[in-house]
């Protein structure tokens, strides 16, 4: 029965593994990797997010092969280790500070039309006025925006002060503010 | 119509939509959250060459951690040397011409844990003391050395002790050209022979630092750093105002003025790849600190300082270019 050698297959993996086989944990992700991305793609925005996660997955599985409880085989194994990540991934990521740039950003332009922005033309403009600001201030706004680092983590990662990093974020966001402006006006007058 | 997911991800909303959707999906439940991404699009296609990358990278971290279990083996192979080494102290006693010359065997054997570039390793010594060992170095010792009456280990290059108290065990560290006398303490250590000084930074406790070549002692105090001159063997208690700041042991390495290819070197040393200078990068100094533990953040902040550009050519050889 194709099952019951599956089975096999999979608990003599599952043993090796607990021994610390390189070579085990080797096959095992060579079976569920691929599928993990694509399950774990449905909810990310970008590559590296969803690479970030399978990648935590597996190594979640290595540190802990020793306890390793294989009862119900590798894929709901990991899968409902995926699961869990997946779902707080995207609960995040709906509270990403960018989408209060984009409700702040309504609120304080002053429009020359009633059609309200749509959140990706923003997106468009906001990236397109990023390249106007010089390497070190876009790196802090793509880590506070994009990557969702706390002023303390932008801190630490950049090995500034976290005072340095609230001063430079908001000189960054004063200009980006203006810029969205200055692109967006341009935009509509040359649709019209 | 799309389903929230989809909407979400390519956002086709405006500010009220958009709290709209929020609100729906704060109040989801976990498991209707996962219907609602199952019927998502998988965004993005995954290459075979990126699947491998991703083992890549999860092999450098897997090798991490298997290397910690190889000391801990090390050790249980200590401990089982020095069960017979107890054994035959007793037979000692009553013992035969031939069993002495066994335990001298066993006695006289060199234990030797080295490390690699771009390796810390843990390390534990028979008597309980941790030795945190940094990238190329060596700790050396044999269990006829390391006993109740003194304690002896031999050190080169870089590392973080903490040595276990035993008042009437001096432990004796020996490196390049001075001994370190501890009685129960923290402290690190970075004494390499193609280096011109070693530095000691004395956490906790209190050590004896004694000179090799001049026989001279310096007893060291908590929070103080210490520099030895590896040609003439002087040693000098850094003042704290010069604030001239040591890697020894920690986390990062700082550079006053150094030549471009020194700290290129030390990154080769703290992340066990070979970095290397193009033609293209003049002969520039560096002031600053980098992390010992990221590479992204170093090739940041050499990018947004210095102009340098890195560009993997392999996974262990990275070009560096202006």
């Amino acid at each position: 029965m194709d099952t019951d050698r599956n089975k096999e297959i999979e608990q003599s993996l599952a043993a090796s593994l607990k021994k610390g086989s390189v070579k085990a944990f080797d096959t095992i992700y060579k079976m569920y990797a691929s599928k993990l991305l694509g399950y774990v793609s449905q909810a990310t925005r970008n590559k590296e997010d969803a690479e970030e996660i399978v990648h935590d997955i597996f190594l979640d599985l290595w540190k802990s092969r020793e306890r390793l409880q294989l009862d119900k085989g590798f894929k709901v194994l990991l899968f409902s280790l995926a699961y869990r990540r997946r779902i707080d991934y995207f609960r995040k990521h709906l509270k990403s500070p960018i989408f209060e740039d984009y409700a702040n950003f309504q609120n304080d332009l002053v429009t020359t039309d009633d059609r309200p922005l749509e959140y990706n033309d923003f997106l468009k403009i906001f990236r397109k006025a990023l390249e106007g600001l010089p390497e070190k201030y876009q790196r802090i706004i793509i880590l506070s925006r994009f990557e969702e680092l706390t002023n303390k983590e932008i801190a630490k990662k950049m090995n500034i002060k976290e005072r340095t990093v609230a001063n430079e974020l908001s000189l960054a966001l004063k200009y980006l503010r203006s810029e969205l402006d200055r692109i967006k006006s341009k935009l509509y007058s040359d649709l019209f | 119509m799309d389903n929230i997911v989809e909407r979400f991800k390519n956002g086709h909303f405006n500010k009220e939509e958009y709290e709209a959707m929020r609100k729906e999906i704060d109040s989801m439940s976990d498991k209707m959250l996962d219907e609602q991404l199952n019927m998502a699009e998988m965004s993005h296609e995954f290459s075979e060459t990126e699947i491998d990358d991703l083992r890549e990278q999860l092999d450098r971290e897997i090798r991490h951690e298997a290397g910690k279990d190889r000391w801990y083996r090390v050790l249980g192979w200590a401990a089982a040397v020095m069960l017979p080494m107890l054994a035959c102290v007793t037979a000692l006693w009553v013992s035969t011409r031939v069993e002495l010359d066994k335990c001298e065997d066993i006695l006289a054997n060199e234990i030797d844990i080295s490390t690699s570039a771009g390796e810390w390793v843990d390390a534990a010594l028979p008597d309980g003391s941790r030795v945190n060992l940094g990238p190329k170095s060596t700790l050396t010792y044999t269990l006829g050395a390391f006993n109740a009456s003194s304690r002896k280990i031999s050190y080169s290059g870089e590392g973080i002790f903490n040595i276990a108290k035993k008042t009437d065990s001096p432990f004796i560290l020996s490196t390049s050209g001075f001994e370190i006398r501890v009685l129960g303490t923290e402290f690190s250590l970075m004494s390499r022979q193609d280096k011109t000084h070693s530095e000691i930074h004395l956490i906790s406790g209190s050590i004896e630092l004694q000179s090799l070549s001049t026989g001279n002692k310096l007893k060291m105090c908590p929070g103080e750093t210490a520099v030895v001159d590896n040609s003439d063997g002087e040693i000098k208690i850094l003042d704290v105002k010069s604030a001239k700041k040591i890697s020894a042991g920690g986390n990062i390495m700082y550079f006053n003025s150094s030549p471009i290819a020194e700290v290129i070197e030390q990154l080769c040393l703290y992340y066990g790849l070979e970095f290397i200078l193009d033609k293209s990068v003049p002969d520039i100094t560096f002031t600053g600190s980098l992390v010992k533990d990221n590479l992204k953040e170093v090739e940041f902040v050499l990018e947004t300082t210095m102009g340098l550009k890195f560009q993997a050519k392999d996974d262990k050889h990275i070009q560096v270019i202006k």
